[in-house]
């Protein structure tokens, strides 16, 4: 057992936890501003960052910056727009098999238009070595600045959509639709920004996760991982996403440094099992949750 | 002046066609003039239609009347798959025993699947039957890669009796008597004590412990019905395939499942073929026809064709509704039950 070894499971937990944290963060903001449990998270993420080498090939990384953020809110808009809205007072497992075929159309789509092969993302000092021990751990500028970045953003909107204005409409929203819009929220508007920001996050993930290894559509399993991640922490509890993405994270980084990649996936949901054998609601969920 | 009829006459005295039976034998006999509507060119998207549907039907026990949503039903079919195909190439077992030794080995399964099912309920239940199928996926792959070096298990031929099934007409006359078995079945089911302790359990399981439901066994015995019945198509679909391979078992085909029990009506007998041929059945005719129209440079498009057209359509028939497909359904089947009624009443008059 050399030290190296334990420094690149941390590394590698950093990386998968802050990963987490992001795909979480978009499903519990769906979750709590509509009720609907958005499976399709993860192709959501998987047709952003497909937008993003489109646009980053043809106009350079600043417009594919901007082109992806307002490409992500649209289309978490329209889903919400489009289906979920109608959806609307159906008991909550039927919307959860809606964005469960969401999920396979939109992953199909994607096949279709931009193909399945594999792309990469070459983003200038990408492999800019910031630290290194030989045959154990490489760290790059990219790695650091992409994980810092993953918690910036996870921590900014944990803030925005808990303790802001924002967040107090979206909690309002999801508790009572009705006497919210009669207070005069804008009901529609605060649930579509929910939407949006949620295919924003999964997309800053997917891009994160595309930079530093490769985009082709096996990536979706990594928004699947998540949900995991998403139950540990409690579903509607926005804080509870870090502690069970560093949980998750931590699993699956020690079972692929010993046991391999396809070990890790597995044991991530081994330890979903588990916890939710003992907690049903997760570490951090209230138990007054009603017909999830 | 009543005239005899062929429908039974109840114990008031009065003509009553038994209307319940009406929608089975409407699905039955529409089964049997398929080969002859569409000949035999087709058959082979109405036997995937049934296949589908029989997992389905076994799904719909603890889906349908129970309201718990499984997303490791494909992993049960690749058990029963599993199974089959080991104990074909070691031992030449054929496809009866087969089907019945998968049966009792997914039964064994889905006792350890109604463990979380017992303290979990609805997105819970669901994720941690989602992370039982990469568990057991994971595990099938293992077991390939030391029985058979990664490559599939390879089926000998079936044969039921002595008579082989060869051409996939046979197999069409063998999927439609296990529906109708199948149909049958989960009709007794559904008026038995379990499938009521079932539908209480769905409709509020604390307000049925509270009657007296014994609801930790009704689990129990649902589960392993549905996983018997799963892993049991699961041995039959690998022999009609000739393989059975880890790699087919995917997330996208237990959700495939859960759509169509949901798109066909939830605890509709009837209800996991509708769906089946709704959302499974309809785009493998487009794309056939597609294929005929534009030809072999389709290529690998034609999966991602198909995959785009299921998860529209069910987008589509959850949209249209509150009760979506069954409830439109049942309207016009009530409209002509009246219908029927009222003619039969002016004419006994």
């Amino acid at each position: 057992m050399t030290s190296g070894l334990w420094i690149q499971i941390l590394v590698q937990t950093l990386i998968y936890t802050s990963m987490y944290a992001l795909f979480g963060l978009g499903y519990v903001l769906i979750y709590r501003a509509s009720r609907v449990f958005n499976f399709a998270i993860a192709e959501m993420g998987l047709f952003c960052v497909l937008l993003f080498t489109t646009c980053y090939a043809s106009f350079g990384l600043g417009w594919a910056v901007v082109l992806t953020t307002a490409g992500s809110l649209g289309l978490g808009a329209a889903l919400y727009l489009g289906i979920f809205s109608r959806l609307v007072g159906q008991e909550e497992w039927s919307q959860m098999i809606v964005s469960f075929a969401l999920s396979i159309a939109l992953l199909a789509i994607c096949g279709l238009i931009w193909g399945t092969g594999i792309r990469h993302i070459d983003v200038p000092g990408k492999s800019d070595t910031l630290f290194q021990i030989p045959q154990a751990v490489t760290l790059t500028v990219t790695d650091v600045v992409l994980v810092v970045m993953g918690f910036a953003v996870w921590a900014i909107l944990s803030w925005a959509t808990t303790m802001s204005r924002l967040g107090v409409y979206m909690r309002a929203t999801a508790e009572n639709p009705l006497l919210a819009a009669q207070q005069g929220l804008p009901v529609t508007l605060i649930i579509c920004t929910a939407w949006g920001v949620g295919a924003l996050v999964s997309a800053v993930a997917s891009i994160s996760y595309g930079i530093r290894l490769q985009v082709d559509p096996s990536m979706i399993l990594l928004g699947l991982v998540a949900v995991p991640a998403a139950l540990l922490g409690g579903l509607d509890s926005v804080f509870g996403k870090l502690p069970g993405a560093i949980i998750l994270g931590a699993a699956q980084a020690t079972a692929t440094a010993f046991l391999g990649s396809a070990a890790g996936d597995v044991v991530a949901f081994a330890v979903l099992l588990l916890v939710l054998l003992v907690l049903p609601h997760g570490l951090f969920g209230s138990k007054q949750v009603r017909r999830v | 002046m009543a005239q005899s009829s062929a429908f039974d006459s109840a114990p008031g005295g009065r003509m009553r066609p038994s209307l319940e039976w009406g929608p089975y034998i409407a699905v039955l006999a529409t089964m049997a003039a398929i080969p002859f509507l569409f000949g035999t060119t087709s058959i082979r998207t109405f036997n995937l239609v049934l296949l589908m549907g029989l997992t389905a039907q076994g799904l719909n026990i603890i889906m349908g009347m129970g309201g718990m949503v499984s997303v490791a039903s494909a992993a049960l079919l690749g058990i029963g798959g599993f199974l089959a195909g080991h104990l074909s190439e070691t031992m030449g077992v054929g496809i009866v025993t087969s089907t019945l030794l998968s049966a009792a080995l997914g039964m064994g399964v889905g006792v350890l699947l109604a463990l979380p099912g017992l303290r979990l309920k609805h997105l819970y239940f669901a994720t941690a039957t989602m992370a039982m199928h990469f568990i057991i996926v994971f595990v099938l792959q293992i077991v390939q890669n030391d029985m058979r070096k990664g490559s599939p298990f390879s089926l000998a031929p079936a044969s039921i009796a002595g008579i082989g099934l060869d051409t996939p007409l046979d197999w069409y006359v063998l999927f439609c008597v296990l529906s109708a078995v199948l149909l049958i079945a989960t009709q007794m089911i559904r008026t038995s004590s379990l499938g009521r302790a079932l539908i209480a359990i769905r409709d509020d399981q604390d307000a049925a412990e509270i009657a007296g439901v014994n609801t930790v066994r009704a689990k129990f015995i649902a589960f392993t019905i549905s996983s018997g019945v799963i892993a049991a198509v699961g041995a039959i679909l690998a022999f009609y395939q000739m393989t059975a391979s880890w790699e087919g078992i995917t997330l996208e085909l237990a959700i495939q499942f859960v759509a169509i029990v949901i798109v066909g009506g939830m605890g509709f007998s009837y209800g996991p073929i509708l769906g089946a041929f709704l959302v499974v059945g309809i785009p493998d005719f487009i794309v056939r026809a597609l294929d005929g129209v534009i030809g072999p440079q389709l290529g690998s498009q034609i999966f991602l064709i198909k995959n785009t057209l299921f998860g529209l359509l069910v987008i589509y028939f959850m949209t249209i509704g509150p009760d979506g497909v069954p409830g439109a359904l049942r309207k016009g089947y009530k409209a002509m039950a009246r219908f029927w009624r009222r003619m039969s009443a002016s004419r006994s008059s």
